[in-house]
């Protein structure tokens, strides 16, 4: 597990810069203005859309540790801003998945809700796959899961090799 | 990118318990069912955001939030345009390309389920 969880009391009382980012819920991220989409989410897809669409098993091969904590350090110092954070200091793409696989896994409850877990597996499943009732579940999803999901399943479907990309 | 691949790093992250579970062999087998849900979710995203939308409209009307009220199973927002033309394309003419699609449940994962149904 990163070590990123810097609460604000312990930098600074007065005037809180580091705002935890790791393990918090989704609904409590900083997002970009007009967007619902955690900002660490919408900011990764982007970079590894723009730069890691080529790269040899993008999500599969794990960034150096000390870079994956570097940027998740990156995205806890950008607090609260609504601003887009630029991470074309970081040259490691695999940095970059590993801190969004880091921030997913870290996530107290999972885009996809404990309470939702066994209908959906059961929607989706081999002893009979149905469509209308995943639908229906993923449909039923609060806003910023629903928005979440569906902004991470379009970005795994271009890099499925569709031609949609953000 | 292979979907299989994709739901194989996702899967775990997207969805998971909140209970261990002790068992390793179990485990493995809710690890792929979580797997099988992130490779449907890709393979027929298109169709199932088109009905998730129009599920949500009726959610939120019914809920008085918004005043419009679908009169008709038409989905509110068009599906992304690749719903249906990316997927026939990825079938080929003869239907029959390398490549899973829709129609065709012969995934690694979906494959792997099946094994173990057989076994």
């Amino acid at each position: 597990m990163l070590q990123l969880q810097t609460s604000c009391a312990e930098t600074n009382k007065a005037e809180p810069a580091v705002l935890v980012v790791f393990g918090v819920p989704l609904d409590e991220q900083p997002c970009l203005e007009g967007s619902s989409i955690p900002l660490i989410i919408e900011s990764c897809v982007k970079e590894v859309e723009l730069r890691g669409m080529d790269s040899e098993g993008i999500y599969r091969i794990a960034g150096v540790k000390s870079s994956v904590e570097k940027l998740g350090a990156a995205f806890e110092h950008h607090g609260k801003s609504k601003a887009k954070l630029d991470l074309s200091f970081e040259p490691d793409i695999n940095a970059i998945t590993g801190c969004l696989k880091a921030f997913l896994r870290q996530l107290p409850e999972p885009v996809i809700p404990y309470d939702d877990y066994n209908d959906v597996i059961e929607a989706a499943g081999l002893a009979g796959y149905n469509e209308e009732k995943l639908a229906q579940l993923i449909g039923s999803l609060p806003k910023v899961n629903y928005d979440t999901l569906v902004y991470l399943v379009k970005h795994l479907w271009y890099l499925f090799g569709g031609d949609t990309p953000f | 990118m292979q979907a299989s691949n994709l739901a194989i790093i996702f899967g775990p992250s997207l969805l998971h318990t909140d209970t261990a579970q002790e068992d390793s062999g179990l485990a493995f087998q809710e690890n792929g069912r979580q797997c099988l849900v992130v490779e449907r979710l890709v393979l027929n995203w298109g169709f199932i955001e088109s009905k998730a939308a129009v599920f949500r409209t009726h959610l939120h009307s019914n809920s008085g939030s918004q005043a419009a009220t679908p009169t008709s199973a038409v989905p509110s927002t068009a599906a992304p345009h690749f719903a249906n033309t990316r997927i026939l394309e990825l079938k080929g003419e003869d239907g029959h390309s390398g490549l899973p699609t829709r129609d065709s449940p012969t995934s690694l994962v979906t494959a792997f389920f099946l094994l173990l149904q057989l076994i």
